[in-house]
């Protein structure tokens, strides 16, 4: 057999092509990886906030969360037949919490006793009334930009993931539990946002959409024991020492490759790699948590904290027109989500301080928008036309709940991470329209936030296609005044 | 092309999402999908139980014809010593299947050949 390599060390006149390359490559991945893009020059001038979190927990209430049933009641009528739509702005009446004078929905008596420990933000508006869309403000709100844009943006955990990198070496660094992204329906769509975008792969979420299977995703393939396991990958090295081309090949991808070889193996031999799996937890914690696969998540998201993770999603998970995505028997199908959601966020928010985490973990509960009874948003309406648009009345308990779209006010909560405790900031109208009457909070400001308490300035920027890319829209998001100290 | 997970640890876009060429780099979360993937996993033992089963005379004539038909050239002296070692006397299918991994994850096969 011919020798298949090109090079010949004794013909100094015809540099291979390959060895050209290599040293070529060499000489700019010296400053440089090929083709990432780099953080802007005045980007590594800005002096980035004082974090006051570590790491953050989204706990994402997809599909629309009716403000006015949760985290904002307002005037509740229970359901009579030939009750008017205009009479209903919950349907649920209001409970007290463990803040004086703050009161939230029934059916969160758990989470009620917690909100001393958080910030309840009630004044979050998201924009463009006329063409509400789940996908667009979910990918709005993830992204902190209003799509479609001309380049691909990245998740506001691929953002920590790209700035902050992992808290824990072995562990990823975006985390997101609980979503399907196949065989769902607007699967394209929540792939578009679950994304690091331009920033490339590497800090791209690791999905685990079943909380109960995620030992799996780290586990060493099914039917090969520690010992194979580790056996395998240390004949690879050997290999890979005892290649004669190693010094053909372009460093820079050469070592990139070993390098995620190494994290693969290093996270699926890691100790940490028991965060992973739920089922280590005692059978009072689990059943404590599990009200569902939501609850499962929080218990994962909780274990994936105390091990290092940087940035975790749980969600109840997007489908269309299930859970959250009350479009008829809204009443029922909250009832059932608050019965999903409050002991587990509550018991989450608990265990963290317990454990002396919650001070350094941002814990945020949010959703695309809110709802309302009245009018769905259609081009060229706005919010206040609510208030005049007149709608029936209600004939069955299926039509007993808000199942119309409302991006005027909406409800946000978040825990530790340095926010002040037992505060409210912002509030909506006691009367239709139930916009924002104090303090509006835009995704921008919002997002500005949440980087804040993370330590990262809103004007950081990366460049993308010749041009600066921010954290927040043309870096202008004001992080609002809800911390300690 | 089925858009698996093997597809996508291969780096393989979503077609949802906005590319101009294909990643050259192989990020974390799809080395983790490679080295336990059970699409992978699963292509490989098949591999290896139809390598076992043909005429072997030794480990070291599997690892030469392996390095042959996967890298298209013969295994270096100490290639060949840790290759057949993986292989084992035996010709173990775990071996094989060992083997076939660690060549399918050598720098020189992923970005080379």
């Amino acid at each position: 057999m011919n020798s298949p390599l090109p090079l010949d060390p004794s013909l100094p006149e015809s540099l291979a092509r390959r060895e050209f390359l290599r040293m070529l490559a060499a000489a700019s991945a010296a400053t440089l990886s090929m083709g990432a893009p780099r953080l802007l020059a005045e980007s590594e001038k800005l002096v980035q906030p004082a974090a006051t979190a570590d790491s953050c927990i989204l706990i994402w209430l997809a599909g629309g969360m009716a403000a006015p049933e949760t985290f904002d009641p307002k005037r509740y009528a229970p359901y009579e037949k030939g009750l008017s739509y205009e009479r209903v702005l919950s349907t649920f009446p209001a409970i007290s919490t463990a803040v004086d004078g703050v009161r939230i929905c029934e059916g969160l008596e758990n989470i009620a006793q917690v909100m001393d420990r958080g910030t309840l933000i009630r004044s979050a508006v998201q924009p463009d009334l006329g063409s509400i869309l789940h996908s667009r403000h979910q990918f709005h709100w993830h992204t902190g930009y209003v799509p479609p844009q001309t380049v691909a943006c990245p998740h506001i955990g691929a953002w920590m993931a790209r700035v902050l990198g992992p808290r824990n070496p072995v562990m990823p660094a975006f985390i997101n539990i609980g979503q399907r992204l196949e065989g769902v329906g607007e699967s394209e769509e929540l792939k578009s946002f679950t994304t690091a975008g331009f920033f490339g792969g590497e800090y791209g979420p690791m999905n685990l959409p079943f909380p109960e299977e995620a030992a799996a995703a780290v586990r060493p393939p099914k039917g090969m024991d520690a010992g194979r396991f580790i056996n395998r990958d240390r004949e690879f090295r050997r290999l890979v020492d005892a290649t004669p081309s190693r010094n053909l090949l372009s460093d820079h991808q050469h070592e990139s490759m070993l390098r995620s070889m190494d994290n693969a193996y290093r996270l699926l031999s890691a100790k940490e790699r028991a965060a992973f799996d739920i089922s280590l937890e005692t059978p009072e914690v689990q059943k404590d948590y599990d009200t569902g696969r939501f609850g499962r998540g929080c218990l994962l998201a909780r274990r994936l904290v105390e091990n290092g993770a940087r940035f975790v999603e749980v969600t109840t998970e997007y489908v269309p027109f299930f859970q959250w995505d009350t479009h008829g028997k809204g009443h029922e199908t909250v009832a059932k989500m608050h019965a999903e959601i409050d002991r587990p966020i509550a018991r989450l928010i608990r265990d963290l301080e317990q454990r002396g985490l919650l001070d350094r973990t941002l814990v945020i509960i949010a959703s695309e928008f809110s709802r309302d009874a009245m009018i769905e948003g259609r081009p060229g309406s706005k919010a206040k036309d609510q208030a005049f648009n007149k709608s029936g009345i209600m004939t069955s308990p299926d039509h007993y709940g808000l199942h119309r779209h409302f991006t005027g006010g909406t409800s946000v909560v978040m825990f530790g991470g340095g926010v002040k405790k037992g505060h409210v900031y912002g509030a909506t109208a006691d009367e239709r329209p139930l916009v924002a009457i104090k303090d509006p909070v835009s995704i921008s400001d919002m997002h500005a936030t949440i980087f804040r308490a993370m330590g990262i300035s809103p004007k950081t920027a990366f460049d993308i296609e010749g041009r600066p890319f921010y954290a927040t829209v043309d870096g202008k998001g004001v992080p609002i005044p809800i911390f300690r100290g | 092309m089925k858009s698996d997970l093997l597809q996508r640890a291969l780096g393989r876009p979503n077609r949802e999402q906005i590319v101009s060429m294909r990643p050259n780099e192989l990020s974390t979360l799809e080395a983790i999908d490679l080295s336990n993937g059970q699409a992978l996993t699963n292509l490989l033992s098949a591999g290896a139980a139809k390598l076992k089963k043909r005429k072997w005379s030794s480990p070291e004539e599997l690892a030469r014809w392996l390095y042959v038909s996967a890298l298209s050239r013969e295994p270096a002296p100490a290639e060949l010593k840790v290759a057949a070692g993986m292989v084992g006397a035996d010709l173990s299918e775990q071996g094989i299947a060992d083997l076939l991994w660690a060549v399918c994850m050598l720098p020189e096969f992923q970005t080379i050949r």
